[in-house]
Parts: C-alpha cells; structure tokens; sequence
C-alpha cells in the first residue's frame, strides 16, 4: 500500500535526469530500485512517458531502426529538471509511512549527486515541528487529543529513527545506487 | 576578540567550540546561541559532541578553542573557582541519573546546594519543602532517594536544580533511564516549571519525543551544529491533516533565536505572587555574587 505514495511519473522524471533513456531502462531501473518486488509494468511506462512528453517535461528522441514500441529514447527537458529539483528539495508532508516516497528520493538525489543529507535534514525539520505541535496539544488538550497526539507522536519518531539511520548509511547507498 | 557581540535577548552563546579528548575530536566548530527564556533541546547520534557541547556551555569543560558567553560574559576564560562558583548560584543541572546523594533525604538533597551557597538552614529546608510539593513529591521529602523510583528521583533532581533560582537549566538526557510516561511527566514538570519562572532550559537529547517539548531544536552532527530544526508553530488538532510543508522556514543556522509565544501551563498550579527571582534582571555579575540568602527561590505559589 505504501508504494502508491511514489511518484511514478517523477521518479522516472529523476531517472531521466541521469541521461536520455528508453523506456525498458526506465522500468528496469525503476523495478530494481523502486519496485519493491511489484514490477512496474510497460503499458504504464509508456503511458507516463506520454503524459509528460505532452506536458513538455521529456521530448522523444528519433525513432531507431527496428521493432517494438521502444525504439525511441527519451531526454529531460529544462521543466522536467526543475519539476525534479522541486519535488527532492521539499519535505514530505510529516504524516506517519513517509518511508517509500522519502526512500525514493534519497535514492535519487544519490544518483543524481544531489544533496541527499540536506533534503533529510529538511524532513527532519517538517517532523520535529509537527511534533512540538502535537506535544504542545498533549500539553492543553483533552484526553483523547492526547491519545491520538501521542499515537502520531510514535509513528513520526519511527519516521525520525528511520531518517536518522539513513542519514548514517548514506555513504552506503551510494555505493549500491552505484554511478552509471 | 574582546568585544562582547551579545544578540539581543541571547543568554548564553557558544561561539566556534573545539574541543578534543586526547586524540579525539568532540567538537569540530560547534556554535549556538540560546535565548534569554528559550527552551533549546540539542539532538544528535551518539558520539556526535551534543553532551560534550552542554558541558563546554555550563562551564564544565574547558574548550581548546572558541568562545563560551554568558550574559553577555565571557565564560571560558574564568577561573575555575569562578565558574564553580557561577555553576552554583546561575545554572542547574539534572544528569540521566547519580546525581543525588543516594543516603539523604529528599529534603536533603534539594536544600544541599542551597546550603553549600550558605543559606540558612531553615529557609533552605522551607524552600525544599515547596519545591518538592511542586514536583508532587510533598510526601515524600523524607524519604532517602535510594529508595525512591527511577521517575521520582528525577523529580527530585528538578527541584534541586530549580530551587536556586537559575538563570539556565542544563539537562542532559533526563529521561534516558525513564519509561515513556514517566519520562514525559518529568520533562512536562521541568520545562512548564522552568518557564515559570522565567528559566532558560538547555537538553540534550537523542529522543525527538522529549526534543519536542523545546521552542527550538538544534542538531549536533560530527562536532558541529549542522541544523536548526523545529520552531514551534501553532497547534493543530491532532486529527487535522498536515499542513502544507514550507521547507524554506527560517533561515538555517539561526544565531538569532527567537522563542515562540508560550502557551499558558494550564495544567500547572496557578502561579500566585512570590519572591521573584533575586538574579534577575542582570544584577548576577562575576564580581559581585548575589548573597547567599537572596539566591533562594521559592516556587512561584508554592511557598
């Protein structure tokens, strides 16, 4: 369930910011990376590279000689790259399952040799906040409010453990995220 | 440097600390400001120089490097007889735990650091006594602090740290030996009893739950401060669905802080009219220690 939290269309976005591609290289990657043993199937790939051809964040390159529908690759554009930048520098909203969306743009801004540790120091940030705003409910507020404040309160700390523990293995990832 | 840079409303500043363990690096350049009032929670991994910091602020630690100042002093380059002497009139401290003189009493162990600043006997044990029922421990002032629990003891240790009236609150992992519930009263007490009565509170912590309970959250990496994290903000119910994220609030490695509004400790026991603060208001000077006798505090409606 927590898979439909990534963005397929800027994850592929990302994937393109690496260099032109096909759109067997986008699934593949995204299968390997992102997939979480569900495969991302073609229909769909191409779909999105359609959709965001039309929207001027991709243009196809020539066709190539041969069969099949992947006979063209696809390069970002000056509004792909932006809408990339823009997407791994904000914060996620801090509701608790944040772990796949905030995963896949770690993994990304690796691959794109962006700076990963600042983008999870901003979702640090977003989470503490959100927690200095339901501590100061548990403070004033209800009893239920401080049932359901601390209910939310444990899942962002979980988030937090989690984001801490990447920032340590950063240089980890990298290695696995590999320069292609 | 000589000249005092204080930013307006900063208590207590850490300019560029270095400071090493033999051949380990603790701190690489750390610096913050704490304001007058703020409650700052410092956060960090293991390892990371956030207790080193706590310790180079309250006069505890030397640095090899940099600059400590403290209402608009240069704390650092004192003599060690003086900062012993600024530790026990200006700053208390809860530690995670053995702090309290095990084989004395409650009462014991609040009024000590009053007696050792040579206040009477009996305006000590009074002060005690009030700031132990502060604490919910109005019963328990007799009992040796060997025998009481974990989240008790600790209590305690914030009564006898608020009891002379400090100008800062050290606290460096106050909850690390509690449980959850037990770790969130003590925290509840000690900030909305601090706040009070106007204290500044400096936490260290790796717990992001007890973090919370500051205005501002600082984060120590690799002997640096690398992030100013939460500011407070408005509560929201906790059901409502979260807010747009602005990413960009604040500009980042804020020297300037600035304490959100704080909400009234409803919770707490009314504050009524009581002996204010005697160091308040800049009359604490290295040269010219407050008197012992004035340095006690009484709880604001306790006493």
């Amino acid at each position: 369930m927590y898979s439909q939290l990534v963005s397929v269309p800027l994850t592929l976005l990302g994937l393109l910011e690496r260099e032109p591609s096909h759109g067997y290289d986008l699934k593949r990657d995204y299968d390997a990376f992102f997939g979480r043993g569900k495969q991302l199937p073609f229909g769909q790939v191409y779909a999105t590279l359609g959709r965001l051809t039309r929207d001027g964040k991709v243009v196809p390159g020539d066709a190539e000689p041969g069969d099949g529908p992947d006979r063209r690759r696809y390069a970002i554009t000056a509004t792909g790259r932006d809408e990339v930048d823009t997407w791994l520098a904000e914060a996620v909203e801090p509701e608790p399952h944040l772990q796949t969306v905030l995963f896949a743009k770690v993994t990304l801004a690796l691959m794109l040799d962006k700076p990963a540790e600042a983008y999870l120091d901003t979702q640090r940030a977003a989470h503490i906040r959100r927690m200095q705003e339901l501590t100061e409910i548990k403070r004033t507020g209800p009893l239920v409010d401080v049932l359901l404040a601390d209910h939310a309160l444990f899942h962002l700390e979980a988030d937090l453990r989690w984001i801490d523990l990447t920032s340590a293995r950063l240089a980890e990832l990298a290695e696995t995220v590999g320069k292609r | 440097m000589s000249t005092p840079v204080v930013t307006r409303g900063c208590l207590l500043e850490a300019r560029d600390i270095v400071k090493s363990f033999g051949q380990t690096p603790a701190l690489r350049g750390a610096s913050v400001a704490v304001g007058q009032g703020e409650i700052l929670a410092i956060m960090g991994p293991s390892g990371s120089g956030k207790s080193t910091l706590l310790h180079c602020l309250a006069g505890i630690y030397e640095p090899d490097r940099g600059e400590v100042w403290f209402d608009g002093r240069r704390l650092d380059t004192l003599s060690e007889a003086e900062r012993t002497r600024l530790r026990r009139t200006a700053f208390g401290f809860v530690f995670q735990f053995g702090q309290l003189v095990p084989e004395l009493t409650a009462a014991d162990n609040v009024a000590l650091p009053l007696l050792l600043n040579r206040t009477s006997r009996k305006l000590a044990y009074k002060a005690a006594g009030a700031w132990l029922d502060r604490l919910g421990l109005g019963d328990k002032g007799g009992r040796r602090t060997g025998e009481l629990s974990g989240g008790e003891a600790q209590r305690v240790a914030v009564a006898r740290a608020l009891a002379l009236a400090p100008k800062v609150v050290f606290a460096d992992e106050p909850t690390g030996s509690l449980d959850s519930l037990t770790g969130e009263k003590v925290m509840d007490l000690m900030t909305g009893l601090a706040r009070q009565q106007g204290a500044t509170v400096v936490v260290v912590t790796h717990d992001a739950r007890v973090a919370s309970y500051a205005d501002r959250v600082v984060m120590v990496r690799d002997g640096r401060v690398s992030a100013d994290l939460g500011t407070g903000g408005a509560p929201r119910s906790p059901t409502a669905a979260a807010a747009p994220v602005r990413p960009k609030r604040g500009p980042r490695g804020n020297s300037h802080p600035q304490p959100r509004p704080r909400p009234r400790a409803s919770h707490l026991p009314k504050a009524v009219d009581g002996p204010s603060s005697p160091i308040e208001g800049g009359r604490w000077s290295i040269d010219r220690p407050p008197s012992a006798e004035v340095a006690v505090a009484f709880p604001r409606g306790g006493a």
